[in-house]
């Protein structure tokens, strides 16, 4: 696996909440390729989310060793590791988390303020994530003033501004209907086939999974085997 | 700098809550202001340059007992002293209570000498050299009234048991009073049955170096005597009747440190549920990869817009407000001017800064304390 583009070595995390410890990812070990778009399933509290976290960088592991395109993360000091988020995380949130007071526009170009770019070559960034996402017709809108499926795109081109290394998302369609859900998700994989981007997206939605290439379970805080489904 | 519009946004989302914020900055510095200039006009030395050549003596025991007129011949023989007046407040009432003004009885052929800053046209001194019962006021005084040169106008006796009559001679201009009304002192004595008294006595000396040893000699010639006398320069003199009102610039300190405290109170709350509701989206900014600095950067500066848009309206405010208001008009002249001076407006800006660096900061902290995964699973 020495294409991999993260690898998981032995990931632990356990949360002390009144005094109790509660394991909620438990030596998982797994290597996502270049390019790949994969679906981390599993019931509510499987640790699912806690894996993507960390894999973000916005959480740390108890133990075990997280590499991204080289990178040992799990090692990095919070300054570093935020600085290394805004160049190759894209996130996408299951409810959105724009800035309302800021327009499609400008939620686009937040994590582009962070990079030494011009303010034209932002511009030109941000103008190419929304067209590729379809709104371009909406970069003046507030995100009060989108449907949920269009705030949902909006997230995915500020996901992708920064062209990120790794795109990840946590319910991308968990708060939205059908049909936006299926329109995100067509999204999502068009950024896979067409982008080359490599996708780690958290579902409880079978269907938003049959656009991933490959299916992980977890249950219980273990990362189950390739192909195995939690009992039950 | 390319984090203003997300600055300015926050700043301006949720409008009541920072508009009643500076409005509550806005006020509390427009009476810091206030007080400041109060303290400040208070403390003003007559502006005129006689001013520090003169020496007022009065009865030690107090301001309401009269010393002999005999005191005058000892006075007039002190070293480095020019001239000497006898001045007595004769605290008339014209018409009725509320139309109070100052009112003086003093010697009609030294006045103008003492008192160069005050300024009558020939014909105005001729008369009030001539005519026993003529009387001079102050330009604004007479706009008070509606004077006029020849206007009789009696003045009701609340200390002395005469009522007088005057005729008015002449309106003079001042650098430093103009709401005051002087009238002959021999006069008051031949009504009075000349008792050979007199409340306040004015001494010129040769020079401003002078008046040390001029106020100690005085102070010494009369001391045993039966009218024991307290010398002072007129700056002290008139600080006097300040100082009745109490510790003003005590008070005035105790109020305004109360004022900033509350101002820094209120912005400190506005500020501290601004960030509480903004958690969720503190920690999606953390999540693209903000660095703390750059967020407590951009917290600060909007507690120091709010905080500055209070202070430019409060103290800005007070400068307006205080040009088109005659203080001086409204406490009867006790205030002679009343400005708001540049060091006071650069004073209420850096309160208003230093409020805003403040009550941005300890909220602030509590960001760099927040962690991406705590602060998004929080409802904002």
């Amino acid at each position: 696996m020495s294409e991999a583009l993260v690898r998981i070595r032995e990931l632990s995390k356990v949360f002390h909440r009144d005094g109790e410890e509660v394991v909620a990812l438990e030596r998982a070990t797994l290597d996502i390729g270049e390019g790949e778009f994969l679906a981390l399933m599993g019931p509510s509290g499987s640790g699912k989310t806690t894996l993507l976290n960390i894999i973000a960088g916005i959480d740390r592991a108890t133990s075990g060793e997280v590499e991204i395109a080289g990178t040992r993360i799990s090692r990095m000091t919070d300054r570093d590791l935020t600085h290394w988020r805004n160049q190759h995380i894209g996130f996408v949130f299951q409810s959105f988390n724009l800035i309302p007071v800021l327009t499609a526009f400008e939620n686009v170009e937040l994590p582009l303020l962070l990079t030494s770019l011009s303010r034209q070559r932002r511009r030109e960034q941000v103008e190419t994530a929304l067209r590729l996402v379809g709104l371009s017709d909406r970069v003046k809108h507030f995100p009060r003033q989108l449907s949920g499926g269009q705030e949902q795109r909006v997230a995915i081109a500020r996901a992708i501004a920064t062209d990120p290394t790794l795109l990840l998302a946590d319910e991308p369609t968990g708060d939205l209907d059908a049909r936006s859900a299926e329109e995100v998700m067509t999204l999502l994989s068009r950024l896979n086939r067409e982008f080359g981007k490599s996708v780690v997206m958290v579902t409880h939605d079978p269907r938003a999974a049959h656009h991933a290439g490959r299916v992980r379970y977890l249950d219980k805080g273990l990362l189950l085997k390739e192909g195995e489904l939690p009992a039950g | 700098m390319k984090y203003w519009k997300i600055i300015w946004r926050n700043v301006t989302r949720n409008r009541r809550r920072t508009l009643l914020t500076i409005l509550s900055i806005a006020f509390s510095l427009l009476l810091v202001t206030f007080l400041r200039t109060l303290v400040i006009t208070l403390g003003q030395p007559n502006p005129a340059p006689a001013s520090v050549r003169r020496v007022a003596v009065r009865r030690l025991t107090s301001l309401q007992e009269r010393m002999p007129e005999s005191y005058r011949q000892k006075l007039e023989r002190v070293p480095h002293v020019q001239l000497v007046t006898a001045i007595d407040w004769f605290g008339g009432i014209y018409r009725e209570p509320s139309n109070f003004f100052a009112n003086f009885a003093l010697d009609h052929d030294r006045i103008f000498d003492i008192f160069p800053e005050i300024t009558l046209n020939e014909g105005a001194k001729q008369a009030w050299m001539s005519q026993r019962t003529a009387a001079i006021c102050g330009a604004k005084l007479a706009e008070r009234f509606g004077w006029k040169v020849g206007d009789r106008i009696t003045l009701l006796g609340s200390i002395y048991p005469v009522d007088l009559d005057f005729t008015l001679v002449g309106i003079y201009t001042n650098v430093a009073d103009e709401r005051s009304f002087y009238f002959r002192r021999d006069y008051l004595e031949e009504m009075l049955g000349r008792p050979g008294k007199a409340g306040v006595w004015y001494l010129l000396c040769d020079s401003a170096d002078s008046v040390p040893a001029v106020i100690s000699t005085v102070d010494a010639m009369f001391r045993n005597t039966d009218a024991e006398t307290l010398s002072e320069t007129e700056r002290a003199f008139e600080a006097t009747f300040t100082q009745m009102i109490g510790n003003v610039k005590g008070l005035v300190l105790s109020i305004s440190s109360v004022v900033v405290f509350m101002i820094l109170l209120i912005t400190g709350n506005t500020m501290a549920m601004n960030i509480r509701e903004r958690s969720h989206e503190i920690a999606v900014l953390k999540s693209l990869g903000f660095q703390n600095e750059s967020l407590v950067g951009m917290l600060l500066g909007e507690s120091t817009i709010i905080a500055m848009s209070g202070g430019l309206i409060g103290v800005l405010g007070a400068k307006l407000l205080f040009m088109t208001v005659d203080l001086s008009e409204l406490s009867m002249g006790f205030i002679r001017s009343f400005q708001v001076e540049l060091p006071t407006i650069a004073l209420g800006l850096t309160i208003a800064l230093l409020v805003g660096l403040a009550s941005g900061a300890f909220p602030a902290l509590s960001v760099t304390r927040l962690t991406v995964s705590d602060g998004l699973r929080r409802i904002g």
